[in-house]
């Protein structure tokens, strides 16, 4: 293109405020991927299993827990290849701030339903030996600075219960990596209520899961404690919603962060056109029309709010990529990434950005008269 | 000499559109980070302001909230009889026993269930914590009506004054709602504790909420359930049970400083990237006064002052832009209980003056790097630029 030495002059004629422009535009972008990508975590929360896990759990509320009686009759139902008893507990280690997620598990079904755990099967036949056995996830590990076969004392959040625990594996899972587990039957003893929060079954086909909540459901409706059966995916996202109108808030706070780099790239970009009315007048009166003008100026301007993109999204890969949010966060946010979706929605808007904030003044150039632009002393 | 503000506020009308432009932009910056003050100062309010500062929380021992703790009617028996507590004008004794259960009930919004906590109370205990009650009446003892807090009513189905639902094999019956004031009781629906304990079967109570005479018994019935074995209680003021729940609300914190900090590099590099166009304008105009006379430190300090003058408009425009998020009543989950808190995004003097002194400060710092470079322009450059 015969244009684009005349286009990169352009772009470097005030070096520093198109530097200020791009450093702009990366801040914004670089937030708003990381929303995204923040919503998304959530959103497709996935340990990575096979898909096969269907979630039992009260039809009162989460925190209402359902009779180990339950777990017989959801042996017996057709397709269900397995039942874990789950429990969700909290709690600390030593202080508060070093909460974690704990949770119970049936401790020999571990291998059979969550696979994805990637626990050394030795490790795993001593956590299933030992009733006071914890596997721990990875971040965990080092964080605490653990050690296999190392004893630790949790500090209990809603049961009371402090669990004394040896460490016995590591489960090597990026989703779990800061979540410890120990045995239900361990948590069962403590405190002789025979209930427990969730029953996690493994199905034997997954066109059947569908069939199968609804037989759960039915089952146990008239009884004292009824049941409300979801997909993992599904289990996981009520915890989304629970959170409230998260997407809302996100797009509301991308949207008013866009408009904002709209007003203040558009108060640039007129800088940026004013600076040179002579110029394009000089060019127009050599035969430059008013679409060329045009095009060769929005070209500019959208290469500017790209490169700021590029700025943003690249840093956030680069950030994302190098520091794991998860442990930043403390296993609050999962590891972010920045998916090519996430990109290319933040490029359309890099574009967009650039088209109506260099809009108004490259058309103003574009139609400038000749005579007018000569004339002027800026 | 300084250079008169007078100067700075004329610059500002000559070029109209541009600081119109900035004044704006930094508007919606400064309305953002104001958003997000007002929502982490709404969920403050929800939960530490809700406490007394005075009444006291009794729970069991090593509970941590009010929903994983029990005492059992032996003990709250046990403690009306302690000296020190106050009474009301029927010679009662200011003791409340409270059950604290979950409901899973349905959002207007979208149909799915959401927890809220209902909280069981005695007439005792609804004299004690005073309500305003803006529709309907109090529920009656022992019957199956409720009372629904106002936020609780907008968010749930069903929850209406004269509507009913239905929780396990029971129907509740809405009769009042009521307001309290932004705390985190406005995220509940009160009903009466007996019936409540009967129909969903529990024989203890969650908390017994104990109002003592003054500052000077609050600390002898404090050392009485603490050192009374048969007790094994744990008691502390109300406020101090509130402000330890917001540890559950960790990812509003990280949302909000996510946010914020992305909104001041925002505000701090528009405010550097229109001061640097600003005096790029009037290079002549500058070097004119330094070859007047006006001083370096003139110049970097009119150039500062204009900066903080465009930051200050822009941070009172985020102001009025974000007056009217005041309204919006919004709720999320304390991930500690599980349960639903509504809140408003709260918008109030401090916040907005927050939010103004942020973006001036921006601005004074976007503003320092033009300025240096126009206070350092070498004279004859600056006069021979067209």
């Amino acid at each position: 293109m015969k244009y684009a030495k005349l286009i990169r002059r352009n772009l470097f004629r005030n070096k520093l405020r198109s530097f200020l422009m791009i450093v702009l535009m990366g801040a914004i972008f670089f937030l708003i991927a990381a929303l995204i990508q923040i919503l998304d975590a959530f959103d497709n929360f996935d340990t990575g299993g096979a898909g096969d896990r269907l979630v039992v759990q009260s039809a009162f509320s989460l925190a209402q827990m359902l009779p180990y009686a339950h777990e017989q009759k959801l042996q017996q139902i057709p397709g269900v290849v397995g039942v874990a008893k789950s429990q969700w507990l909290g709690g600390y280690y030593k202080e508060r701030r070093n909460t974690f997620a704990i949770l119970t598990l049936d401790a020999d079904k571990v291998s059979a339903l969550f696979p994805e755990m990637n626990v050394n099967p030795d490790e795993m036949t001593e956590f299933v030996r030992d009733r006071r056995g914890a596997l721990v996830g990875q971040d965990l590990m080092e964080r605490f600075h653990w050690k296999l076969g190392e004893r630790i004392t949790l500090h209990r959040e809603i049961f009371p219960f402090d669990p004394e625990l040896t460490v016995r594996g590591v489960v090597h899972n990026n989703v779990l990596a800061s979540v410890l587990y120990l045995h239900q039957d361990y948590f069962n003893e403590a405190l002789k209520w025979n209930r427990v929060g969730t029953f996690w079954l493994k199905v034997r086909d997954r066109n059947e899961m569908p069939a199968i909540s609804q037989q759960v459901d039915a089952m146990f409706k008239n009884s004292e404690d009824p049941t409300e059966t979801f997909t993992e995916k599904e289990f996981n996202r009520q915890f989304v919603n629970m959170m409230g109108n998260v997407k809302v808030l996100f797009g509301t706070i991308s949207l008013c962060s866009i408009f904002m780099t709209v007003l203040l790239a558009a108060i640039t970009m007129s800088m940026a056109a004013r600076e040179r009315v002579t110029e394009v007048a000089v060019l127009k009166a050599i035969g430059f029309g008013r679409r060329l003008i045009l095009g060769l100026m929005l070209t500019e301007f959208v290469i500017t709010t790209l490169v700021g993109w590029a700025a943003g999204v690249g840093f956030a890969a680069l950030i994302f990529g190098s520091v794991d949010m998860a442990k930043v966060t403390m296993g609050f946010l999962p590891r972010l990434h920045v998916a090519g979706s996430t990109a290319a929605i933040c490029g359309a808007a890099a574009i967009v950005v650039g088209l109506v904030a260099g809009g108004l003044p490259s058309m103003k150039s574009a139609n400038l008269r000749v005579v007018d632009g000569l004339r002027k002393v800026v | 000499m300084a250079i008169p503000l007078k100067y700075n506020t004329g610059n500002l009308g000559a070029r109209r559109v541009s600081m119109l432009l900035t004044i704006l932009g930094i508007g919606v910056i400064n309305a953002v980070m104001l958003s997000m003050l007002a929502l982490w100062h709404g969920v403050k309010t929800t939960t530490v302001a809700s406490g007394s500062p005075t009444d006291l929380i009794v729970l069991r021992e090593s509970a941590e909230t009010e929903l994983s703790s029990w005492v059992t009617r032996e003990a709250s028996e046990i403690m009306r009889t302690i000296p020190g507590i106050a009474r009301d004008a029927t010679e009662r004794p200011l003791v409340s026993p409270e059950l604290v259960i979950l409901f899973k009930l349905p959002r207007r919004d979208s149909g799915k269930g959401s927890n809220v906590t209902v909280r069981g109370l005695t007439p005792v205990g609804v004299e004690m914590r005073a309500v305003k009650l803006v529709e309907g009446r109090m529920f009656n003892p022992g019957t199956s009506e409720v009372v629904v807090a106002k936020r609780i009513r907008d968010r749930f189905a069903n929850t209406s004054v004269g509507d009913t639902f239905r929780f396990g094999a029971t129907d509740y019956r809405v009769v009042g709602v009521f307001d309290a004031g932004g705390t985190a009781f406005d995220s509940e629906i009160w009903a009466d504790e007996s019936f409540l304990g009967q129909s969903r079967k529990r024989t203890a109570y969650s908390s017994v909420l104990v109002r003592p005479v003054d500052a000077a018994a609050s600390k002898a019935v404090i050392d009485t359930i603490r050192n009374d074995n048969r007790l094994k209680l744990l008691v502390k003021t109300e406020r101090k049970y509130y402000e330890e729940q917001t540890t559950g609300l960790f990812g509003i914190i990280i949302l909000v400083g996510l946010v914020t900090v992305f909104m001041v590099i925002a505000a701090v590099l528009g405010t550097m990237n229109t001061m640097f166009s600003a005096i790029a304008g009037r290079t002549r105009e500058l070097g004119t006064m330094r070859a007047l006379g006006f001083k370096r430190r003139a110049i970097l300090l009119s150039v500062v002052i204009e900066s903080a003058l465009v930051s200050l408009l822009g941070g009172l425009a985020g102001v009025l832009l974000a007056l009217p998020v005041n309204a919006i009543s919004t709720g999320t989950t304390n991930f500690r209980t599980f349960s639903e808190i509504a809140f408003n995004f709260r918008v109030d003097g401090a916040v907005a003056l927050t939010g103004i002194v942020i973006a001036v400060v921006a601005g004074v710092a976007g503003g320092l790097l033009p300025a240096i470079s126009a206070a350092r322009m070498p004279i004859t450059k600056a006069l021979r630029e067209v």
